[in-house]
């Protein structure tokens, strides 16, 4: 498993809770990839319509070719059910990535804990989420922005939900990102909460995968420290500190040069 | 609007740039009635404070009128006058709740960069680098101001802008450099640097009960504003030897209390100070920090040695054994201004201290970029400038 989680977290007194929330709700391993498809009988109806046009064109040509694509349709069938896109992207899944970061916010782990339940705040923290769909009682519609006007969506499950203590869940079947993941809210003697958040993914891969590498090449970790980070700022101040749109002298190429300083 | 505009090592200009707008609900906008020059503008004015960008506007001493609020501050209206503190403190974090205001853990936008350079983040400050935040700051007509419902003072309009004023920073700096040194009543404190940080420690220190104040520098008109103005005896460097002297005058202990309002600019004398020169400009070291080991080497056995000057970066050659060896304790850091601003100016208001003794030079923004290096090079007696919008 690739491993870019630094375990600074580990001492979280509810790792053990964390851990075993975590094995509990793995999502699978494996999505279907285009090794779903019928290969033999696209193989075999190719072969076939090819044969059928290579000869001159007549009666029993016509038939051939019908039975090619005949054969053709059936071996693609799979991928009409179950979604091209989605075959695509768990095609050469790449390995799961598991990230671990924590942080300590200045709020009651009840506040905490609605805020992280509430799918109109999810955005306002976690900015790569462009919304977030209630489906259920448990069951929620994640729609992530990937650069180049891209969407990533997946449904998610929540498989333990302890209130004001820790919340776990995973992605459905179908889904454009397998993920699963564990927050923990750990009251401290000072009033203060101790957020524990795990996270681990498995990045598509494959070509619809290739057009989002960008997304995963962002340094998901660093993203989502950030995020953690908002999470903090809005529950402590109310606000996520920025200086975007702020005036500034000389010319355009700064935006640029300052887009690389800053995240906000 | 027009403001004072950062471009590179010795390049500030007035520019033309548009106006700040609310970005956060917890934002106001302060039109601009006075600013100034700090010392530690110095520091990006000669390049040495990493990641400053190409026209980011500076300052970040400054009052002014409030113009606009966001939708949720609650403690100020348009129209009300206000002193603003230099950093930025969002008053809810376990720092903010502990009034260690320039420790906040929220105001940086870019805490991520200041984690790596120190560790942790401090909070963000007004025109002081990206590093620092990355905020436009208070050198122009109008300034945009998060948290501030947290940060801003309201003052009475019997005070004058230049009463008030230095309440953003220096003021603060100075006393707070004395107040976190627990001095005794009857104590005597040494003080490195007579520019306007070294002035109001002085005279924080005599509010605060020292009996006797030292101070050293070399700039012949800033030694008489301290020992005119602030009442301290003073040391000039390059006349002097100053530890032979701070003994003589200690009975031979040495100050108890030592405060290096200097920071990474020192100007020494001797082999170490092109030794400093050359490191710093070849950015081996990033300062030259000839006055913290000359006030490590004073200070008193078991005393306090206090650095209200800014330092950014790396340093060598700092007695560190010397320091250890006479056990002293160390207190460091910007200023929590938010934390001075009730009791500093009921000070003013009850006429126990003036602050705009050390103004030289009353400008407009447009002198702003000669007065930069005016007050660089100390040329024309220059000790604090403040500018008019």
């Amino acid at each position: 498993m690739a491993q870019t989680s630094i375990h600074h977290a580990q001492h979280t007194p509810m790792i053990e809770e964390e851990e075993r929330a975590l094995k509990r709700t793995a999502a699978p391993d494996t999505e279907p990839g285009l090794q779903e498809l019928g290969w033999p009988s696209i193989g075999l109806g190719a072969a076939l319509a090819t044969w059928a046009f290579a000869r001159q064109h007549g009666v029993k040509q016509i038939f051939v070719a019908a039975a090619g694509a005949g054969l053709i349709y059936n071996g693609l069938k799979p991928g009409f059910d179950k979604g091209f896109k989605r075959l695509l992207a768990n095609t050469a899944a790449t390995e799961p990535v598991e990230i671990d970061i924590a942080t300590t916010i200045a709020r009651p782990a009840s506040e905490l804990y609605q805020m992280w339940r509430d799918p109109v705040q999810i955005p306002r923290f976690f900015r790569h989420i462009k919304r977030v769909e209630h489906l259920g009682e448990r069951l929620t519609r994640w729609v992530a922005e990937v650069p180049g006007d891209l969407e990533l969506c997946w449904n998610a499950e929540i498989t333990e939900d302890h209130k004001n203590e820790l919340i776990a869940w995973r992605s459905l079947e179908g889904s454009e990102l397998v993920s699963s993941g564990v927050v923990s809210f750990f009251k401290l003697d000072d009033g203060q909460t101790r957020v524990h958040l795990r996270l681990r993914y498995q990045p598509p891969g494959g070509e619809f995968g290739a057009s989002i590498e960008r997304f995963f090449k962002a340094i998901p970790e660093q993203i989502l420290r950030e995020e953690l980070r908002a999470f903090k700022q809005l529950a402590e101040a109310g606000e996520v500190a920025t200086v975007r749109g702020q005036p500034y002298g000389g010319t355009q190429n700064r935006e640029q040069g300052l887009s690389m300083l800053t995240n906000r | 609007m027009r403001a004072l505009c950062w471009f590179g090592k010795e390049d500030v200009r007035l520019q033309d740039v548009p106006d700040p707008t609310i970005l956060n609900p917890h934002d106001a906008i302060i039109e601009v009635s006075l600013t100034a020059i700090c010392g530690s503008d110095l520091h990006l004015y000669d390049g040495y404070i990493p990641t400053m960008e190409s026209g980011d506007i500076l300052g970040h001493e400054f009052m002014g009128k409030v113009v606009e609020v966001g939708p949720e501050v609650q403690n100020l209206n348009v129209g009300d006058r206000v002193v603003v503190p230099f950093p930025i403190a969002c008053g809810h974090c376990h720092h903010c709740h502990t009034d260690a205001f320039a420790l906040c853990d929220n105001s940086n936008p870019n805490a991520w960069m200041a984690e790596r350079a120190f560790g942790h983040s401090p909070a963000g400050i007004f025109g002081y680098s990206h590093l620092y935040g990355g905020y436009a700051g208070g050198q122009a007509e109008y300034v945009r101001v998060p948290f501030a419902d947290v940060g801003p003072i309201k003052v009475p309009d019997t005070l004058s802008d230049e009463d008030v004023l230095f309440l953003s920073d220096i003021f603060p700096t100075g006393y707070q450099a004395v107040d976190v040194a627990n001095i005794e009543p009857g104590s005597t404190v040494a003080v490195w640097g007579c520019g306007p940080v070294g002035l109001f420690a002085i005279k924080s220190a005599y509010m605060l009960g020292a009996e006797k104040v030292i101070a050293i520098d070399h700039v012949p008109e800033r030694l008489a504003m301290a020992r005119h103005q602030a009442g301290a005896e003073v040391l000039n460097f390059t006349d002097d030897p100053i530890l032979e002297a701070l003994k003589e005058m200690t009975d031979g202990r040495g100050p108890q209390t030592c405060i290096e309002a200097v920071g990474m600019e020192a100007h020494g004398t001797g082999l170490m100070d092109y030794y400093d020169k050359a490191k710093q400009t070849l950015r081996l070291e990033t300062g030259r920090p000839h006055a913290l080991r000359e006030a490590i080497m004073a200070c008193a056995k078991g005393g306090t040695l206090v650095i209200p000057g800014v330092f950014g970066g790396i340093i060598d050659k700092l007695p560190i054994g010397a320091a250890f060896s006479k056990g002293l304790t160390f207190k460091m850091g910007q200023t929590h201004v938010h934390r001075y601003l009730k009791p500093l100016l009921a000070r003013i208001e009850k006429n126990e201290i003036d602050p705009s003794f050390l103004i030289t030079h009353r400008l407009t923004l447009e002198d702003g970029p000669e007065a930069y290096r005016t007050f660089r090079d100390k040329q024309d007696e220059c000790v604090k400038v403040v500018m008019r919008p």
